[in-house]
């Protein structure tokens, strides 16, 4: 267990390392150049002498060969100086920070509703295999699964805000109300955690199918054992451990979606932020928030691997 | 003499033996994929006949017509333009199915090179190629679509490059997958031993064996690259208007949706039948291939 773990954590930092040669390049791969877009926002371009442009060019060390420029990268994201976003003003690192809370609320919410769906559902469908009800429910998953969520989004926007006027559209709402906070959460969080379960659901069949195929399901059965047991000690708890890790994933894929639907529910969030500082080209914002979401997403994966592992005997005890 | 005597001087009963036969195939008696199929064939008919049968020029603006509900002149309403929403719908099948068709191409060429090469190489290079694609394998992949959009700018070709390439991982991950469960089975061991070269092993030996996961894959990746382009079009970072892609269509009517909500309905319903079709493709041809399935 503690050299899978090892090695686990290594991969976790090679996969950083990856991560942080990519920010770098995405920023000198995007055309035209960063003084000139940096200069046509805070100022005329026109108006900028060539000593100006070659002092901010020296500032931001693009006068340094391509190497020396990522090294001094690194070392300031290591400080935790991920920069300073033109469009806000603030250090990125700030930004993100006061942002981020409201993504991680997001995902946290869409992937509770996803289990509570999901998990019942691909249980009932995996125990109850080939009859109408599973056709029902695999049926659900499938569709569920295939729609665009801004769709999904929208068709709850009609229904549950403008026709029925249950809950606001836009905000995350007032941090001090729990009530405000989760009635805004809620329509974002179900449209994020419909795709979720559908994806839980057909997993967690697919998994009850293959462990009620198993020789020692056979055999607890022919020992006399409830069915009950046989499906809960037997069935359920080993099916457990790769739903534990669907489950873990869909966490990082609820990351992913909170672009769409943190911008359809005027949200504010890591998202909703990225594809602001895209449409803003403001590339320093770009660049911290999809290396602060990928490291998160990393961090997601390895504690799912740790899981599993610990869950898994075969890994813990090797 | 007697078998095939007789089939021969019997030709009724051979061709009712071949209906049978192609009765029997597992694939036709698989209802999610001939439903799938038969949505996608229908696709395919829409996409080829598209001008043909559009009612009007999808990019007609006519002010007087804006925002009309479903009625016999324009059978899906139009939108805030006046444009005909259906012709629109009809031309916009041709752009949905060109990226989800190119970006699955592209992307399954590069994730299988680079996963066939990983699996099969072996000592530092397989494992840190394995590594590259886990790292990539990590972003999701709308935002890595979202994120190379930012770099490459909109346009159809720059938007099937950024799928093409936030798609190649899974591909990759699949491909290598096979190649290591192949790579060391007697027969691939025997072409190394006679001195076959790298590409010719995999061409001639292992990719056959890779085929049918990449296959499947390939299916449900178009599906995939369908549902990231609506996102990133109706997100407004995709394909530029007016060009009347699914997503566009969608982005277009967000702003009434109260008012008329139709473009957005039809174009959102557009988008999940495709890609459910697809899907349900995708699995019979997983169950196809995987004969442990078959039976679930």
């Amino acid at each position: 267990m503690l050299h899978y773990l090892v090695r686990r954590l290594l991969a976790a930092v090679a996969q950083v390392a990856v991560v942080l040669v990519i920010t770098f390049v995405l920023v000198r791969l995007t055309p035209g150049d960063p003084v000139t877009a940096y200069l046509s926002r805070v100022q005329s371009e026109a108006t900028a002498s060539p000593a100006y442009i070659a002092q901010i060019r020296r500032e931001l060390a693009l006068d340094q060969p391509l190497p020396v420029q990522f090294v001094r990268y690194i070392a300031r994201v290591v400080r935790g100086n991920l920069g300073v976003s033109y469009t806000q003003s603030e250090p990125v690192g700030q930004v993100i920070g006061d942002q981020i809370p409201y993504t991680i609320e997001l995902a946290l919410a869409s992937l509770l509703i996803a289990v509570l769906v999901g998990l019942p559902l691909g249980v009932y469908a995996g125990i109850h295999h080939g009859d109408s009800l599973d056709y029902v429910a695999t049926a659900a998953a499938t569709v569920s699964y295939s729609l665009p969520r801004f769709w999904i989004g929208m068709i709850l926007i009609v229904v549950f805000a403008v026709w029925l006027r249950l809950f606001p559209v836009v905000g995350v709402g007032a941090p001090g109300s729990v009530l405000d906070v989760l009635e805004h959460l809620a329509l974002p969080a179900i449209t994020l955690g419909m795709a979720e379960a559908a994806y839980i659901a057909r997993m967690t069949r697919s998994a009850m199918l293959e462990i009620l195929r198993e020789d020692y399901v056979r055999t607890a059965r022919a020992k006399g054992l409830a069915e009950r047991t046989v499906l809960l000690r037997h069935t359920l708890r080993n099916a457990m451990i790769p739903i534990s890790t669907v489950i873990g994933l869909t966490l990082g894929r609820a990351l992913g979606g909170s672009a769409v639907i943190e911008t359809l529910f005027g949200r504010v969030g890591i998202g909703s932020l990225i594809v602001l500082s895209i449409t803003e080209r403001d590339y320093a914002l770009v660049q911290g928030a999809v290396l602060v979401f990928a490291v998160g997403v990393f961090l997601v994966n390895l504690a799912v691997d740790l899981g599993y592992a610990w869950l898994n005997p075969r890994i813990r005890f090797t | 003499m007697s078998l095939s005597g007789s089939s021969a001087a019997n030709p009724i009963r051979a061709a009712a033996r071949g209906r049978r036969r192609w009765r029997r195939h597992p694939l036709l008696s698989h209802r999610s994929f001939l439903f799938g199929a038969t949505v996608l064939a229908g696709l395919a008919v829409v996409v080829a006949a598209g001008p043909a049968l559009a009612p009007a020029d999808p990019l007609a603006i006519n002010p007087v017509n804006r925002l009309q509900a479903p009625n016999p002149a324009h059978w899906l309403g139009t939108d805030n333009l006046g444009r005909d929403l259906l012709s629109r719908l009809l031309y916009g099948a041709r752009y949905s199915i060109a990226v989800g068709i190119t970006a699955m191409v592209t992307g399954g060429v590069i994730g299988g090179l680079l996963g066939s090469l990983s699996g099969y190489s072996r000592g530092r290079a397989g494992i840190a190629l394995g590594s590259v694609i886990d790292v990539f394998l990590a972003f999701p992949l709308e935002l890595t679509a979202l994120v190379l959009v930012s770099l490459t700018g909109s346009g159809l070709g720059n938007v099937i490059l950024a799928i093409s390439l936030a798609i190649w991982p899974g591909i990759a991950r699949i491909v290598r997958g096979e190649v290591l469960r192949v790579r060391d089975v007697e027969f691939v061991e025997a072409a190394r031993a006679l001195g076959g070269r790298v590409a010719r092993i995999l061409r001639r030996h292992i990719l056959g064996n890779v085929l049918a996961p990449l296959i499947v894959a390939l299916t449900f990746n178009v599906g995939s690259a369908v549902l990231v382009e609506a996102s990133l079009s109706f997100l407004g970072l995709g394909v530029p208007p007016p060009t009347p892609t699914w997503g566009n269509i969608a982005n277009d009517s967000q702003k009434y949706l109260v008012v008329a909500p139709w473009g957005m309905l039809f174009s959102g319903a557009a988008v999940g039948l495709t890609v459910l079709s697809l899907n349900l493709v995708g699995d019979g041809l997983r169950d196809f291939f995987d004969p442990r399935l078959r039976q679930r």
